[in-house]
């Protein structure tokens, strides 16, 4: 079997890994988060491939000085929001949910105006991993987590949107300067992507892309929608994860249906240059035999969840969804032929005991290793699938970037 | 770097709920479920549980593009006596709409300019005419208000023309009607002006500034007794008085924390019909009654803990609704029920009709011909979101008796 973990058992407690990103010195980065138990902060940890070596490189929250114990709603995730960068430092944002010390649970809107149990609002930071120091460039906006954010690096700026209230920000690593552009839905997109040119793109809670054009400086909402079944108006249409194509000229994308799990799970593609908005193609289910049914249908609303995408050195996009209707259930890895569409599972993602239930998002070492940050289970850890090209020692050369530039 | 053994003698603290899929115990199955409860009522109790809160986008859903982004924050709500809700919206380009709950969607009217804002500034006059006063939608920016009409049937602009200009150089910051009259009245935004627009003849008359350092509320209501009402710096009130033509300072002093009347403003004006009581809200959030004839003012308290009352109306039954929260804030509806004196936070106005989402911040309320009350989101993307209150329970006899 060429799955296996890498499990963060120095953090007992903490139960789900949002942020997985590769650094120019071919190390996974992953943001180790504490969302289910109150006064849990976020730490990072690297996984050194060559080494099989885990370390935890920073306690995020308490460098912050956001410590979890300070009463407020804790700075307990690092989301879609650890971008690596070409200088070789890596840039994030903090995100919230995780309850105050002592708390069972903790909302957003439940605590907004309460000095106390409040979110202090998401930091954005700067860490170099090569002298370990962190440039805090602080709080951005009180109350708000960063769902998902990217780096446009050319214009030295990061893009990101918000949590509760969906709000577009850019933020300007040359003045320092942050400037939210209003809201853009209700629900949250969670993934943000850019063309080559760096405008920046996400949805609106009904699959509309939402461009930011980074010459206008302005937010533009075009008419191309991401594709959804039939029976089926639209709504709910999110984006849960992107990955550029080789070639840079498209991103592959797939739906985020956790929060409604009847909810038909498609990948598409959206190439940018097709057209003067784009063009979105509809690529089918994620992954859906016949036995299992169509979602709708589904009253036990077990989940349906498909993240992890990313593509192999092979040219295949990989990704992980959740099977339900085969024992045992939970995830399990698809590779897809981009060119023909045909899905092939390749296996359960299985080991060390534990059949994964949800699967954030993935990237790849050097070598091609592909790697999958897991969430929901203590101690919380990534899964690590190594297709036969790499034994095969078929990549040689270190290409940057490896993956992409957003969270 | 964070050393291994260093972290294991960290003391974390502990989970209170196993996962799903854990081998768990009978007592931590039952404590699972107590919690999964508990936590299930605490995500859904935050939002308005009484009555039902619904909203509309604006523009016909599945037929037409609504009014865009950042041009479709509602900040001026009026109704017309059949029943139609009219709106303005401010940003980049103000529309007119219009909700006719007939038939249950809204439709827009027409643009009235670039760059515009049309706040506490739209009135339908018995002639079927909407009047609409402009300012910019920049802060500081000298933009000509005028005072814009149009024929309600058809609903369309296509007649919409400026018939005034009532200070020269300055945007209108307020309006509102005494239909009685067909006398507009309204506040300049520079220098408070107040000013008189005769809806028939046409004729714009000056009366003075509200305030002699410039500082008032963008806030006007007509009262139950013919005059005007409004507040200025500090929180005092003024009234104008159409029969003596002249603005009268009154030695009344809306409520305010210690050391914050500096601060302290009107922020929102309603009237209750019925019995002539005047209600507002203030910066700080304080909500408070005024009798125009006895001239007292009742601090009625804050609702939740956040500043300011934006939006403010009287129900049918007389029961007050408003929205506190700030810009950027977060947006609570409350009511104050005058008969048992309660004053409650009813919670988040979120929708799931005909979209799912979250009412963040809002501009404007009025209540329509069947009690039904109509908030004005103001945001970058913005609805008509309609609250229905509850029915009380009670015997035929017992509510025809109340």
């Amino acid at each position: 079997m060429n799955m296996r973990s890498v499990i963060f058992s120095a953090l007992p407690v903490h139960d789900t890994c949002w942020s997985i990103t590769t650094g120019k010195d071919g190390k996974i980065y992953v943001g180790v988060c504490g969302e289910m138990t109150g006064g849990l902060g976020v730490f990072l940890v690297s996984y050194d491939p060559e080494k099989d070596e885990v370390k935890y490189i920073l306690d995020v929250a308490e460098a912050l000085h956001e410590p979890p114990d300070n009463g407020h709603a804790t700075h307990s995730k690092i989301h879609y929001c650890l971008v690596p960068s070409s200088d070789g430092t890596l840039y994030g944002a903090t995100h919230c949910t995780g309850a105050p010390i002592g708390d069972l649970i903790w909302r957003p809107w439940n605590c907004w105006d309460d000095s106390i149990r409040m979110f202090t609002g998401f930091h954005i930071f700067n860490f170099d991993p090569k002298t370990e120091e962190i440039e805090d460039f602080g709080v951005m906006t009180p109350n708000e987590g960063s769902r998902c954010m990217v780096l446009a690096e050319k214009r030295r700026k990061l893009y990101g949107v918000t949590y509760p209230r969906d709000h577009f920000y850019v933020y300007d690593l040359e003045t320092n300067e942050y400037r939210d552009l209003g809201r853009i839905g209700d629900i949250n997109p969670q993934s943000i992507f850019i063309d080559k040119e760096e405008n920046g793109y996400t949805v609106d809670d009904f699959g509309f892309i939402v461009k930011y054009d980074a010459d206008a400086d302005e937010l533009v909402h075009l008419d191309v929608q991401l594709p959804y079944a039939e029976y089926r108006d639209g709504t709910h249409n999110l984006i849960y994860d992107s990955v550029p194509s080789p070639d840079g000229e498209a991103v592959y994308g797939v739906h985020w249906n956790v929060d409604v799990r009847r909810l038909d799970n498609r990948l598409f593609r959206y190439d940018f240059y097709d057209g003067p908005q784009g063009k979105i193609h509809d690529l089918d289910w994620a992954y859906r035999p016949s036995e299992a049914g169509p979602a709708w249908s589904d009253t036990r609303r077990t989940n349906n969840h498909t993240g992890g995408l990313v593509f192999g050195e092979d040219g295949y996009l990989y990704y992980a969804t959740y099977f339900h209707w085969k024992e045992p259930n939970g995830m399990y890895l698809i590779r897809m032929n981009v060119e023909t569409l045909e899905r092939e599972v390749i296996c359960p993602m299985e080991a060390d005991g534990l059949h994964a239930w949800y699967i954030a998002k993935a990237t790849r070492d050097y070598l091609g290793n592909l790697y999958f940050a897991s969430c929901v289970s203590r101690p919380t850890r990534m899964f690590v699938y190594s297709p036969p090209y790499v034994k095969e020692g078929a990549v040689t050369r270190k290409k940057w970037p490896l993956v992409r530039p957003w969270g | 770097m964070i050393e291994e053994e260093e972290l294991k003698k960290r003391k974390w603290p502990a989970p209170k709920i196993p996962f799903r899929f854990e081998k768990l115990t009978e007592e931590q199955r039952i404590l699972r479920e107590a919690y999964s409860r508990i936590g299930a009522d605490y995500t859904r109790d935050v939002y308005v549980r009484e009555g039902k809160v619904i909203l509309r986008p604006l523009g016909w859903k599945g037929i037409v593009k609504p009014i865009p982004p950042e041009e479709c924050a509602i900040t001026s709500l009026a109704r017309d006596p059949r029943g139609r809700i009219f709106g303005a919206t401010s940003g980049r380009r103000s529309h007119l709409f219009v909700y006719d709950p007939d038939l249950d969607y809204v439709e827009e009217m027409g643009v009235l300019g670039q760059n515009v804002c049309v706040k506490h500034s739209l009135v339908v006059c018995s002639d079927e005419l909407l009047i609409a006063g402009t300012k910019s939608c920049k802060p500081g920016e000298a933009l000509q208000g005028q005072i814009i009409s149009c024929r309600i049937d058809p609903y369309s602009l296509l007649e919409a023309s400026p018939v005034a200009t009532p200070v020269e150089g300055e945007g209108i910051a307020a309006l509102t009607i005494d239909d009685s009259k067909k006398t507009i009245y309204g506040l300049s935004t520079e220098s408070g002006t107040f000013f008189t627009y005769e809806v028939d003849s046409g004729k714009v008359q000056l009366h003075g500034k509200v305030d002699e350092i410039g500082d008032f509320s963008d806030v006007l209501l007509s009262g139950p007794d013919g005059c005007v009402y409004g507040g200025k710096r500090l929180g005092w009130l003024y009234r104008y008085n159409p029969a003596e033509q002249r603005i009268i300072p009154l030695d009344v002093q809306i409520p305010s924390f210690r050391g914050r009347a500096m601060y302290n403003k009107v922020d929102s004006l309603a009237l209750d019909e019925i019995t002539g009581i005047i209600y507002g809200g203030s910066a700080d959030g304080v909500v408070f009654s005024f009798d125009p004839e006895s001239r007292q003012i009742i601090c009625l308290g804050k609702p939740t803990t956040a500043r300011r009352v934006r939006a403010l109306t009287v129900g049918n039954d007389g029961v007050v609704y408003g929205v506190s929260g700030d810009v950027s804030g977060l947006a609570h509806l409350f009511r104050y029920d005058p008969e048992t004196r309660d004053l409650r936070d009813l919670g988040v106005p979120r929708a799931a009709s005909e979209q799912w989402w979250h009412g963040y911040e809002f501009d404007a309320a009025i209540t329509g011909l069947h009690g039904e009350i109509y908030l004005g989101e103001a945001d970058r993307i913005s609805h008509l979101f309609i609250y229905f209150p509850p029915i009380r329970k009670c015997s035929a006899y017992e509510c025809n008796e109340h």
